[in-house]
């Protein structure tokens, strides 16, 4: 049986493969936010004394990115952080427009510039990518306390700033990718060394976002599936990636396939472990106070939906029933909620290769018959 | 969560290849077992029937592609792992999905490959009855059947007195001799509920033919007696192990 499960482990690598942001398009899209950065930050211009520096957040960073269904765009989520900009020297309506003015200032950004976000400004390269900017400052009270903050940030609100509310949104992108990474450390290591012995490079010459492993894998093929089937199901209701990015990576056992990662990350997930005293709670490891289900407990349509894409997705992937079908069905069921074509997929390049568990205890059993 | 479901995710950081799906009356846990013995690979093809009554009922499991022979260690297409006596032993010490994998399971597979590669049967237990008191004689470090079948009655009965002569014809008082060894087993937990009349019976029967026992009426006591009324009775209750 477990031929069957390296097969269809294959498939649905490929098929994430696909769905993953191009080695060329990832290169490019690290060399115009790195320009943007460049921008923002040129000596002599009005924000470069607050030394603004920008760093990935979200699928990108995590190497967990998901093609978008209908366009050929990827989101690219960013951070601007502004070093040496104090809370008490700014308020977030003047960080907001600040960071907004020196993208404008440079004619190109100001021609692709979308119109005002909630959180960030937007750069549209048009079938490119999709640059979200969220400009940030250090959150230096949440910073001194303890060291799973020590990169939590302040970040700003278009409605707060209306509703002239002085409190500043907070988030920790960094603390949650490094996070998200000590989850799969031993199985990045593992693959690593896989790609590197099967390029005949050194180890150290991988780069990190070459090294995917069975979580990511299987965090894109959930997402994707998800985005399958809110398709035409009440889209507004879709769960949002963090929340299952946050239980894929606490869930997952270190499994060397994505098959098997998919399959105990679904069988594991029930209702009682998402509920807390006070309704639904799924924190965010990188903050005590987040819960990445609080709009669950004011609208109730989106945990139903939920778990009714879990249902959806235990059917496909943790039933036994992908592992009782033949080749063509597997293609078949794999294409009708992944939205993916399984027979035009070159074969991948690196097969999972199962683990044979060391025993030596035999001698402690003797085989023996009734009659 | 059930036990069988928290047990099947323990199982699984172990063993990736295994599969759970639910069944009318039963959970079935099917997939490969890859396992690496001492340099021998080799990998099975297993289904794991897991009844409503686990862990008080003990998983049958069997071989979907017919690698090993159904002669070889077989009760009908389930497999055999040890006598009943040490399955109980092993799997009522923890009685736990991944502890019956690793202690009976995995090992079960292992032997067979062992055997096949190198012929070796040594390490197996002779069939039926005589695989059982062989057991039994290694359990109480005596030599002879009879005698063996005479301290396997004590638990049979479950009269423990310590103050009798030893059945082994040491002469000594039971609790100076082989009462320790009845003793541990009687107070081990993991026998509380294990059916030592049902192995008394059938060396009984054993020693009867190999004409060790010429008059089964000493043997034949009240209790043996009534168990076998019971058995008749209720004839699924025969060889529940």
């Amino acid at each position: 049986m477990y031929e069957k499960a390296i097969y269809i482990a294959g498939i649905l690598n490929s098929i994430a493969e696909d769905l993953d942001i191009p080695e060329s398009k990832y290169l490019e899209a690290k060399n115009r936010y790195e320009a943007v950065g460049n921008w923002l930050g040129k000596e002599g211009t009005a924000l470069s004394k607050y030394c603004p520096e920008i760093y990935p957040q979200g699928s990108f960073r995590l190497g967990t990115v998901v093609k978008p269904i209908k366009k050929d765009e990827y989101d690219i989520d960013l951070v601007c952080f502004l070093n040496e900009l104090r809370k008490e020297d700014t308020t977030q309506a003047g960080l907001k427009q600040m960071v907004g003015d020196r993208l404008k200032e440079y004619d190109r950004y100001k021609e692709i510039l979308d119109k005002e976000g909630r959180r960030c400004w937007t750069l549209e390269y048009a079938n490119e990518f999709h640059m979200d900017i969220l400009p940030s400052i250090a959150d230096d009270e949440l910073r001194a306390k303890d060291v799973l903050h020590k990169d939590a940030i302040l970040i700003t609100d278009k409605e707060m700033i209306e509703n002239n509310d002085i409190n500043w949104p907070k988030s920790n992108p960094k603390g949650y990718a490094n996070w998200f990474f000590t989850k799969q450390t031993e199985s990045f290591q593992t693959f690593k060394k896989e790609i590197a012995e099967s390029m005949k490079v050194d180890i150290e010459d991988v780069p990190d976002y070459q090294v995917k492993t069975p979580l990511q894998r299987a965090i894109q093929i959930l997402k994707r599936h998800r985005d399958i089937f809110f398709l035409n199901n009440n889209e507004k209701n879709k769960p949002i990636s963090i929340i299952i990015t946050t239980l894929s990576a606490n869930l997952y056992l270190g499994q060397d396939n994505v098959f098997n990662a998919i399959y105990d990350i679904l069988n594991n997930i029930n209702k009682e472990m998402l509920i807390g005293k006070e309704g639904y709670y799924i924190r965010n490891p990188a903050s005590f106070d987040e819960n990445f289900a609080d709009k669950w407990n004011e609208n109730s349509e989106l945990p139903k939906a939920f778990f009714n894409w879990i249902d959806n997705a235990k059917n496909v992937f943790s039933s036994n029933i992908l592992l009782k079908k033949d080749e063509i069905q597997i293609a078949k069921v794999l294409n009708e909620s992944l939205g993916s074509s399984v027979d035009k997929i070159a074969p991948q390049k690196i097969k999972p290769t199962p683990v044979y568990i060391k025993t030596n205890n035999i001698k402690s059993t003797q085989p023996w018959q009734y009659k | 969560m059930n036990l069988i479901e928290r047990q099947f995710v323990d199982l699984r950081k172990k063993y990736q290849y295994l599969y759970k799906r639910n069944e009318q009356d039963s959970t079935i846990i099917a997939g490969t077992i890859l396992f690496d013995n001492n340099n021998i690979k080799d990998k099975y093809d297993i289904e794991i029937d897991i009844s409503t009554d686990y862990p008080k009922m003990i998983p049958s499991v069997c071989e979907t592609k017919g690698k090993i022979p159904k002669d070889w260690h077989h009760n009908g297409k389930y497999f055999c792992f040890e006598t009943p006596f040490r399955v109980w032993e092993i799997f009522r010490k923890q009685e736990t999905l991944l502890n019956f994998i690793d202690g009976l399971v995995v090992p079960y597979l292992a032997s067979y490959s062992y055997f096949k590669k190198t012929g070796d049967s040594s390490m197996e237990h002779a069939h039926g009855a005589r695989g059982v008191l062989d057991d039994y004689k290694k359990c109480f470090n005596i030599k002879d059947d009879l005698l063996a079948f005479k301290l396997l009655k004590l638990l049979a009965e479950g009269a423990y007195r310590g103050h009798i002569s030893c059945p082994c014809g040491s002469g000594k008082k039971l609790r100076k001799c082989h009462g320790k060894c009845i003793q541990t087993i009687i107070l081990d937990n993991r026998f509380k509920n294990y059916d030592f009349m049902q192995d008394y019976l059938r060396i009984g029967i054993l020693l009867k033919e190999d004409d060790i026992i010429s008059d089964p009426s000493e043997y034949t006591t009240k209790n043996v007696l009534n168990y076998l009324e019971r058995i008749k009775k209720n004839p699924q209750q025969k060889w529940g192990y």
